[in-house]
């Protein structure tokens, strides 16, 4: 009887979110889907057969395999190292690495393929260097539109998840269980092999497939760094989208897509039911060293300098060379000669061409927060209910089949969820298209699952017995909300809510097909700078995405400060 | 034969000393039981013998040879933890076989080996059950078979009973001290209990803030604490202060408590340990001591008695065959002085 009342309550805490995702995730991706597959030709496997027969999208689909394996792979080997140090040791300045190791993940595609653009493109900083070092006529270091930028971008984009994820179950692993096979004779590299391995392994395997989801469905990254060589199937399913307008065939590679990652969340949620064991968790103080031997400073440093490098540099570099006149092109008279100047800055608020889509940038940075504001508010108001549920239904049935429909959004094509947006929501019953608040509920599917992730361990945390305790301290039930629920969940609400807000700021890839023009938001206003020539409009952009990186960093940083910062538990 | 020997050992964590100077033996197969309140650098000395901390300053020797340059996992040194560390991701014969494969020893006498532990440990045919569902006790004996699989030739056991509950540990003190007379395993045992250590060890080593209190058996350390540190941890905590005088030839020890002979060489301020079961409730006149009594705690075949005396607290082990006096009332106990106590050289605010 406890037990259908039980269930009955959870189900009710699961109705809103799922009839959010119902009518804003599955009623427009099935409305897309229905009238892709409507006009095609050949019936509903006709596009099937044409994707699966062609060998370029059949190449696509490997590529976008293998890279996203090579990525995945390489984020673990680069992150781990890192992973231990913050494990294994305390030191000064620790909670300031981790916050910026996490900026990268926070920041929109295109500000990152700028910032590489920055330091490391064809009038880059380091080519300049060396240009002007050697004497060179030619850029010396070719980046941009190679296999080694996708990856370099996708390592600098995710290595914060196995810093966190690894480095946050790693840190309670108790120290003894390798100390005690180190005692039974097994050298470190043994005990590390047969003990400290397997034991991370629920961490790494979950850390491991949610960067294997983001660097399959990549699509900025791929689009802007990569050059037209390279193709993954979301680029795929934008160029059959935009340019060629075969929507049956984008369809069909979109349900590949999501077949792909839905395939990979319901094996990772069944692979981490088998993995989890009852391990003996300790708290920090017991597992964590301060670094004081040489050796072990040296050996931090190696690790930590690399890492920094590798997170900020590119970043740095955009935002130097926002405010950095640089010699003109050639063929491209200018009078103006190199220096610093704000002039990018101030060209963002003047209209020269007299454009009639012209928007100063103000009106785009408050678009864009308004945007972010109401994110928050509905990412919470959903995230919340289904979080109580996850934190108290350990293991039923109803959680167990709805948490990974959360997960949905984050694998689909955000082309094709555009674009469903576009047909499903203008028309009644729901009439959005006109509507301010469409953009909010696209960004909100994509920030849910973030959302619930912060918040749901935070809540697991209140046990019963807290409350229990303070109701025979004579606490009303009203009192035992303010003064013990609340302010063990206060953080990670913000946390919670910041992830919603620097979703939202970046998101780009639904934004781009749903947003009105008379409303772009930071992004949309980066790429049309971007896809205009001239250094001008360059430079506008590079002034658009500092401002966007600071906002978003602003944002991560204040994470940092309440402490809680886990990317929760995926 | 002498086997492990510890030469001034010394090692501090930033301003934390956690071991100043330590030095002992243990003998091959001695049981050595390291005894002292928690954060008296017991675990630290067990991590500088294993290997796994490295000391500021000193040496550790076996076989009077230093093992400075031998890595942790060549020592063959095996060292059982206090919640057991078993390998939760392994069953049970896995866990026990681990230091076996790790020495590359041939499958068929892992296997033998196994078995051989289990039997030792009293849990055969565990083979292949999941050391998560295990009781306390059950994990317990499987650490202890997996420290003894690889057959060290020194064990440390760091409070291997100390998370268990107080009737296993009694039980299993027992069975322990057996099974490593057995295998007449070279041990070393950390407590901080001195009824484990009075149970097990051939001889203890008492320390105190990082520093070695006493060196002896048992036996030799009830009856002689050598500080007043070491008579307080072993629960003998009649402790007054007094002064050594000399009057006709004669010398005594003079206390607030009374003037009592005897013969010490020390001289000046002392503090007296007076002996809780070596007193008698005198009804002869032989009054050494007199005081009220507070209460009287029944044990059985002695009662434990709080007196007041003068101010001081003294509790007293006495014989229930005798009358027990009542709360309140003024009793009178004799002893032989020799027996009875004992002179520190140091002062009690000094505490050492």
């Amino acid at each position: 009887m406890k037990n259908s009342s039980f269930n009955r309550r959870l189900l009710l805490l699961w109705i809103p979110p799922l009839t959010f995702l119902a009518l804003f995730y599955f009623f427009p991706l099935g409305s897309i889907l229905g009238i892709s597959f409507a006009r095609s030709e050949s019936g509903l496997t006709g596009p099937f057969m044409e994707a699966l027969a062609s060998p370029t999208l059949r190449n696509v689909l490997w590529f976008t395999l293998w890279q996203a394996a090579l990525s995945t792979l390489l984020t673990l080997l680069v992150g781990l190292p890192g992973a231990y140090l913050l494990a294994r040791y305390e030191f000064r300045g620790k909670s300031l690495l981790l916050a910026l190791t996490s900026i990268p993940f926070v920041m929109p595609t295109l500000v990152v393929a700028a910032a590489f653009n920055a330091l490391l493109g064809p009038r880059g900083w380091v080519n300049l260097a060396l240009m002007d070092w050697f004497n060179l006529s030619q850029p010396p270091v070719q980046f941009i539109n190679t296999f080694t930028a996708i990856l370099v971008a996708h390592i600098f984009y995710n290595l914060t998840i196995v810093l966190r994820m690894v480095g946050d179950f790693w840190s309670h692993i108790d120290p003894r269980m390798g100390q005690a096979a180190i005692t039974l004779g097994a050298s470190p590299v043994k005990s590390l092999r047969y003990i400290t391995l397997p034991l991370l392994t629920p961490a790494i395997t979950a850390a491991a497939v949610l960067i294997f989801i983001f660097d399959f469905t990549s699509f900025g990254v791929i689009l802007v760094l990569g050059g037209p060589r390279f193709a993954t199937l979301e680029v795929e399913i934008y160029y059959q989208t935009i340019s060629l307008f075969n929507l049956p065939l984008a369809s069909a590679l979109a349900v590949i897509q999501l077949t792909c990652t839905l395939a990979l969340t319901v094996f990772y949620t069944r692979i981490s039911e088998r993995l989890a064991r009852p391990l003996n968790l300790r708290p920090r103080q017991f597992t964590q060293h301060r670094l004081i031997s040489w050796r072990s400073r040296l050996l931090a440093g190696a690790v930590i300098v690399p890492m920094v490098i590798l997170q900020t540099i590119p970043l740095v570099a955009l935002a130097a060379r926002s405010f950095t006149r640089l010699d003109p092109e050639r063929g491209q008279a200018s009078p103006v000669s190199p220096g610093l100047t704000l002039a990018y800055y101030r060209e963002l608020s003047i209209n020269r061409r007299e454009s009639l889509f012209y928007v100063p940038p103000t009106q785009a940075i408050a678009t864009s927060l308004g945007y972010a504001g109401a994110t928050v508010v509905l990412a919470l108001a959903l995230g919340l209910p289904v979080a109580w549920a996850l934190s108290r239904g350990n293991g039923a049935a109803l959680n167990r089949i709805f948490d990974p429909i959360l997960m949905l959004p984050l694998g689909t094509s955000a082309v094709t969820l555009g674009l469903g947006f576009i047909v499903a929501l203008n028309r009644p019953p729901l009439n959005l298209r006109s509507s301010l608040l469409l953009i909010p509920l696209a960004h909100t599917l994509v920030a849910l699952p973030f959302v619930v992730r912060s918040l749901t361990p935070a809540i697991r945390s209140i046990r019963p017995r807290l409350r229990h305790a303070a109701a025979t301290l004579n606490a009303t039930p009203g009192q035992v909300i303010r003064y013990i629920d609340l302010p063990l969940v206060a953080r990670a609400v913000l946390v919670a809510a910041t992830f919603a807000f620097t979703i939202s700021l970046g998101e780009f890839g639904a934004t781009a097909l749903i947003a009105r023009p008379e409303y772009p938001t930071i992004p949309i206003m980066i790429y049309r700078f971007i896809s205009q020539p001239g250094a001008m409009n360059y430079g506008q952009a590079l002034a658009l995405s500092t401002i966007l990186m600071v906002i978003t960093a602003g944002g991560m940083l204040a994470i940092e400060r309440f402490r809680i910062a886990e990317i929760g538990e995926f | 034969m002498s086997g492990l020997r510890l030469v001034n050992l010394h090692k501090s964590f930033g301003q934390t000393l956690a071991v100043r100077g330590v030095s002992f033996e243990v003998n091959q197969r001695e049981i050595v039981a390291l005894l002292g309140p928690s954060g008296c650098g017991k675990s630290t000395i067990l991590a500088i013998i294993a290997g796994l901390e490295a000391p500021d300053q000193g040496e550790v020797l076996w076989e009077a040879q230093s093992l400075a340059s031998t890595p942790p996992h060549q020592r063959n040194f095996g060292l059982m933890f206090q919640d057991f560390a078993l390998f939760p991701h392994m069953n049970v014969a896995d866990n026990i076989a681990f230091g076996l494969r790790m020495n590359r020893r041939e499958t068929a006498e892992i296997d033998q080996r196994v078995q051989a532990t289990l039997d030792l440990v009293g849990l055969p045919g565990f083979e292949k059950r999941d050391v998560n569902t295990l009781s306390g006790g059950e994990q317990q004996r499987v650490a202890l078979a997996r420290s003894l699989a690889p057959s060290p030739r020194l064990l440390m056991l760091d409070e291997p009973l100390g998370s268990l509950d107080r009737n296993l540990r009694e039980r299993l003190v027992v069975e322990l001290g057996q099974i490593l007379r057995r295998t007449k395993q070279t041990a070393i045992y950390v407590t901080h209990d001195q009824e484990e250590a009075f149970a097990l060890a051939d001889r203890i080593v008492v320390m105190n803030r990082g520093q070695v209190e006493q060196v002896d058996t048992p036996q030799a350390i009830y009856r002689r604490p050598a500080t007043i540190f070491v008579a307080r941890f072993l629960g003998l905590g009649n402790l007054v202060p007094g002064e050594i005088r000399n009057s006709e030839g004669s010398r005594f020890v003079s206390t607030p408590i009374g003037n009592y002979p005897v013969e010490s060489t020390l001289e000046g301020k002392v503090t007296v340990l007076i002996r809780p079961e070596a007193v008698t409730l005198d009804g002869e006149g032989n009054c050494q001591l007199e005081g009220r009594m507070v209460s009287c705690s029944f044990r059985g075949s002695t009662c434990r008695a709080v007196l007041d005396v003068q101010g001081f607290e003294l509790s007293f082990d006495l014989h229930t065959n005798a009358e027990i006096p009542t709360t309140g009332e003024i009793i009178c106990l004799g002893f032989d002085s020799r027996e009875a106590l004992q002179i520190f050289g140091t002062t009690l605010d000094g505490d050492k």
